[in-house]
């Protein structure tokens, strides 16, 4: 194990390099068109409420990004991964509200709230990863739905049903001759905030995949016996990759709850797990591109499609004497869980590769797994 | 004293319906090492499926005289037709990824869970649905030990598809093909035992009993809920773990150790109903690191 | 939403308008359209307090058509449209997408006020938001007291001043009265309508549920009764299916009434049932058992059992009877138990745009002042009777009524109503 820890500190060294070329690889041009359109998009769209939805869909991105590193590079199936986003938004809402009178900055526990669920990730993954897969799904599954009941029960710490309300929201100080600048309700800051994370975790998760480590957790995925008879310590590296997707969880946490101000155990259902994995899923498990697609392309379906799809149904289907009666709408508002489950059926049966494969994935899943992954191990070790 | 007896019945009671459940999840992982998350849904859709035979065929105006074989009747119906439910999603889709990475139906199974708890939820809504109880109220004996009969009945019912359950997997010639194909599947295969029918049938036994289980918690709590069959799922798939999984005995004595447990959390814990299934969610982690195997159970190679 | 029905009502309440506006001398010009943001939960299982509420705001908007100076500028003239959104995902109540519908209001200039939102716990996603641009939100069913005051023994531990940014403006009010009220007098009722003397308590854990359970809980042992459960019986509603056990406990410690805290979608109409057989005494709860979902849950266990509308009986006011025929017009349906609160609340925020079209000299009033005229709002009439507000934004209309759920009719009886001061 010291030595695969070893290649990712290497790894992490040679970072801004590496990393710009894994970037410009792996998004290929239009990436800079993109790019240009992201960052100008508040100024070109005068509407903040757009920008808001775009932040709060930046949050999904976010999970799906670090859901995808337990899921999609290592394999392990997590049921419970709302659990780390609930440590993380908590961790929070203790440490930067009136709620113990303590208000540490924001920008220190953006950082340390990913340590805290990479904490927590350790915590459980220790004990259970040395259980067979589908064991640790339903372990996190038991996980996910203990968490929020805790945070919900134990109300002299967390304000239980109540929730904590009145979190720090981030701020610049004033240093320096720079004027300060609070972020309040304005969702553009927040928005540019999102961003910056989303492009720095995908510029550290592509390296992480691309790292000794990425490669590690690719050959567990594929054998995991294969992998340990070459040498791997499939618990550590495993461990790794669960501390890791908690620690993109205890980001978005932080951020989510800063922007909304407050907490309720009530945000951390089972459905939330399942909607980010039906993201990494639909989108393509493994890779990047695809992920942040099928984060999109869920939210969209969630918050928008599936709210307004209703009303116009009901607006067509009036006239038609046949459909009058039926209450077409109605069925179609309650197809969320429907929905769900034939795109994780249907995925799995017809292209469990996802809409945006990545090319290693593919092979795996349409021939089933092979050695190469442990041979390009051995190979370059 | 009476307050004791009172809650030992409720919780044997809560327990059968979760032992019949818990069998499904344990002949399934014992057969083809899959968590059939699905399983907890099953059993919500044979609850409705009695319920819309029961208003098909009017059975709530039935005299009683023909109660009892009505009741019978109804109990293999749906059983059969939820059965062939469990035949269904096996061979459509479980059967087709057996060969694929070991994500793949696990994913698979989730997202059945999902379309069965989303159907459910399309055509019943998100309300509470009425249930009719056609097994007779009332109580029986006297003082500390008076008992009401319709839990009698349910924990007999219980009792008695558990044992029919165990002498068909013991006496039988499918019971003994199930057991090899548990064992080692290709020497089953080499051995002329049709697999796929085998495990269509473990299918087909596992949901028949959730659906039995289905019927009798509506009769019980007169009331069912597109949704139920998450928490429920869970709690029997601990039963299962708890007793060991891949054994009928275990999942039975499971099933009933975490009826009474949820019973008596609620019942002697001034907080209790907040957290048990808090509680309940700790014995499935706590038993799956320390215990792996169960209370009896088999021995799980690790993968 | 929209039917040939609706249609229908417009063309009658153009009608009455015209009708109405024929003796007019001034010359009104239109000078613009403000809109009125409606967000409530209006499908999937809130849908059926959601949407009734959803209309009553549409309603008056309807009805209105415009909105004109109030005095001293009745020639200034706006065009009054509804800008409802949902906040309900997955079919639950969301409080972040309550605060992204609250974005959406904030971030169009014509949005002047809002109405709702209905959940307490939407409702603290929300205030702060709007407070930060001091935007006018009045709400037709938050009961929860801790979002707009601090009573005295502090409970609420400073919740109302955080959600307002520690800022001392206030841009949130509410047309139904508080869990202060409500909890109270359900325990009077119970205690000395009733005649019972030993409550076992169960409550849903929500916001809500607990709310109005603690302050049933204080008032009933205030009034010389014992509460035999003072854990309050929490409950986790989406996994507890079995409440037998507990019930077997009230049994036992001799409970002649159990008090529920929560909603029917949170086990009200279950646990009402499962009392059969175990526990044969009085059932009380607040608003949240007030929907027909309760029969259907309860039955045919639902007798004898009662509940609190944090509002007057809207059916027989003389001052709603317009309203509530209008109503039917409209939507083909009569009221739902929110329909006059909605309403009302949608009413009280046009009259204060009104007198704002006069303070901003017959131009678009700001939301500033809209706000500071809704504080100034004392006597406003409307479907429920005349009120105005304190100062915390919670109505002066403290009026309880006590139902009586009659299986028999399939619909509530009225058994007593309270007014506080």
């Amino acid at each position: 194990m010291s030595r695969s820890k070893g290649g990712l500190l290497e790894r992490l060294a040679q970072l801004p390099p590496k990393s710009l070329r894994a970037f410009a690889t792996d998004t290929r041009v239009p990436g800079i068109g993109l790019g240009l359109v992201l960052v100008l998009f508040p100024l070109l769209d005068p509407n903040k409420s757009h920008v808001n939805v775009a932040a709060d869909a930046g949050t999904f991105i976010l999970l799906a990004l670090g859901l995808n590193i337990v899921v999609g590079f290592a394999g392990l199936l997590d049921l419970g991964y709302a659990a780390f986003f609930a440590i993380g938004s908590y961790a929070y809402a203790m440490l930067a509200s009136g709620q113990f009178n303590i208000h540490i900055p924001f920008w220190f526990l953006l950082l340390t709230s990913a340590f805290t669920a990479a904490f927590f990730g350790v915590l459980l993954g220790a004990p259970t990863l040395r259980l067979r897969g589908d064991y640790l799904a339903i372990v996190t599954l038991g996980f996910g739905e203990i968490v929020p009941r805790v945070f919900k029960n134990a109300s002299t710490f967390t304000g239980g049903v109540n929730g904590i309300v009145g979190l720090d929201q981030p701020s610049f100080p004033h240093v320096l001759g720079f004027p300060g600048y609070k972020f309040g309700f304005n969702p553009v800051p927040y928005y540019f905030l999102i961003l910056a994370i989303l492009l720095l975790s995908v510029v550290l998760i592509s390296n992480l995949r691309d790292s000794r480590l990425g490669r590690a957790w690719m050959a567990i995925r594929e054998d995991e016996v294969a992998a340990a008879s070459n040498g791997i310590n499939t618990v550590t590296t495993k461990l790794l990759a669960f501390a890791m997707g908690a620690a993109f969880s205890g980001f978005a946490g932080t951020y989510a709850a800063s922007k909304l101000f407050i907490v309720s155990p009530d945000d951390f259902g089972f459905v939330v797990s399942v909607s980010i994995l039906v993201m990494i899923v639909l989108g393509g498990m493994g890779n990047l591109r695809g992920v942040i697609v099928g984060a999109v392309l869920i939210f969209f379906i969630q918050r928008y499609l599936l709210i307004q799809l209703p009303g116009w149904i009901a607006a067509l289907t009036a006239n038609i004497p046949f459909l009058a009666s039926v209450d077409v709408a109605g069925y179609v508002q309650r197809s969320n869980y429907l929905i769900f489950g034939l795109i994780l059926v249907f995925t799995m049966l017809l292209r469990p590769q996802g809409l945006i494969p990545s090319a290693q994935r593919k092979i795996e899943l349409e021939l089933g797994t092979t050695e190469e992954a442990v041979a390009d191990l051995r190979g370059s070790a | 004293m009476k307050f004791f007896v009172d809650q030992l019945v409720l919780g044997l009671t809560n327990g059968a319906i979760y032992a019949l459940i818990a069998l499904g999840y344990t002949l399934v992982y014992g057969i083809i090492e899959l968590i059939n998350f699905a399983h907890g849904d099953v059993f919500t859709v044979g609850g409705i499926i009695g319920l819309t035979l029961i208003g098909i065929f009017r059975l709530e105006h039935l005299s009683p005289a023909l109660l009892v074989p009505a009741v019978i009747l109804l109990f293999a119906a749906t059983m059969t037709i939820t059965g062939f439910l469990g035949v269904a999603i096996e061979r459509l889709a479980y059967r087709p990824l057996r060969n694929a990475p070991r994500l793949a139906p696990l994913i698979t199974a989730v997202g059945v869970s999902f379309v069965l708890e989303g159907i459910l939820f399309m055509v019943k809504g998100a309300n509470q649905i009425s249930y009719p109880n056609l097994l007779p109220s009332g109580k029986i004996g006297g003082g500390a030990f008076e008992i009401g009969i319709t839990n009698l009945i349910i924990i007999i019912i219980a009792l008695v598809l558990m044992v029919g359950l165990h002498q068909f997997i013991q006496r039988t010639r499918i019971g003994r093909a199930m057991r090899a194909t548990a064992q080692d599947r290709d020497a089953a295969r080499l051995m002329g035992i049709d697999i796929n029918r085998t495990i269509a049938i473990t299918f087909f036994i596992g949901s028949a009993l959730a659906a039995a289980g289905g019927i009798i918690f509506g009769f019980y709590y007169q009331s069912i809920v597109f949704d139920q069959g998450f928490e429920a799922g869970l709690f029997a798939f601990t039963a299962a773990v708890f007793g060991g999984i891949g054994n009928v005995i275990g999942a039975s004595l499971g099933g009933f150790v975490i009826g009474l447990i949820l019973t008596f959390v609620a019942g002697y814990w001034s907080g209790g109903l907040q957290w048990a299934s808090v509680v309940v969610f700790s014995i499935l982690i706590l038993t799956l690191v320390f215990r792996p195997t169960g209370l009896l159970g088999m021995r799980v190679a690790e993968r | 939403m929209n039917s040939p029905k609706l249609l229908a009502g417009l063309a009658v309440t153009g009608l009455i308008l015209a009708a109405c506006g024929g003796g007019g001398t001034t010359t009104q010009t239109i000078k613009g359209t403000i809109k009125i943001g409606i967000d409530l939960p209006v499908t999937g299982e809130d849908a059926s307090d959601g949407l009734p509420a959803q209309q009553g705001g549409k309603l008056a908007i309807t009805q209105k058509g415009k909105v004109c100076g109030a005095s001293s500028h009745a020639d200034a003239c706006f065009t009054l449209t509804a800008f409802p959104l949902d906040d309900a995902v997955n079919g639950v109540h969301d409080p972040k997408q309550g605060a992204a519908n609250v974005q959406q209001f904030v971030a169009d200039s014509a949005v002047l006020g809002m109405m709702g939102p209905f959940n307490s716990s939407v409702a603290r996603a929300e205030i702060p938001i709007a407070n930060s641009v001091n935007l006018t939100m009045v709400s037709p069913s938050n009961t929860n007291e801790c979002l707009t005051q601090e009573p005295a023994d502090g409970h609420c531990k400073g919740q109302a001043k955080i959600l307002r940014n520690n800022s001392t403006k206030n841009n949130y009010f509410r047309v139904c009265t508080t869990d202060l009220i409500q909890g109270p007098a359900a325990a009077d009722y119970a205690y000395n309508k009733l005649g019972k003397k030993k409550v076992y308590i169960l409550n849903d854990q929500q916001t809500y549920g607990l709310g109005i359970a603690q302050n049933f809980a204080k008032q009933f042992a205030a009034d010389g009764g014992t509460v035999l459960n003072t854990d309050l019986g929490g409950f986790d509603p989406t996994a507890t299916t079995d409440f037998k056990s507990k019930l077997t406990q009230a049994a036992s410690l001799g409970a002649d009434v159990v008090f529920f805290g929560g909603t029917t979608a949170t086990k009200g109409g279950v646990i009402r049932k499962q009392m059969k057989g175990i526990l044969d005494v009085p059932y009380v709860a607040g608003d949240g058992i007030s929907g027909d979902q309760f029969l259907k849950d309860a039955a045919p266990n639902a007798a004898n059992s009662y509940f609190t509308v944090a509002g007057p009986y809207a059916s027989q006011l003389p001052t709603a009877t317009a309203m509530i025929a209008a109503y039917k017009t409209a939507f083909g349906t009569d009221i739902g138990a929110y329909s006059a609160q909605g309403y009302d609340a949608v009413g009280v925020i046009i009259a204060a745009i009104s007198r704002a079209v006069d303070d901003a000299g017959g131009n678009m009033p700001t939301r500033d002042q809209v706000t500071a005229e809704m504080l100034k709002t004392t006597t406003y009439s409307g479907a429920m009777g005349t009120f105005g507000f304190d100062g915390n934004g919670d109505t002066t209309l403290k009026i309880i009524t006590v139902y009586k759920w009659n299986p028999d009719t399939g619909k509530s009886d009225y058994a007593d109503q309270v007014t506080v001061k």
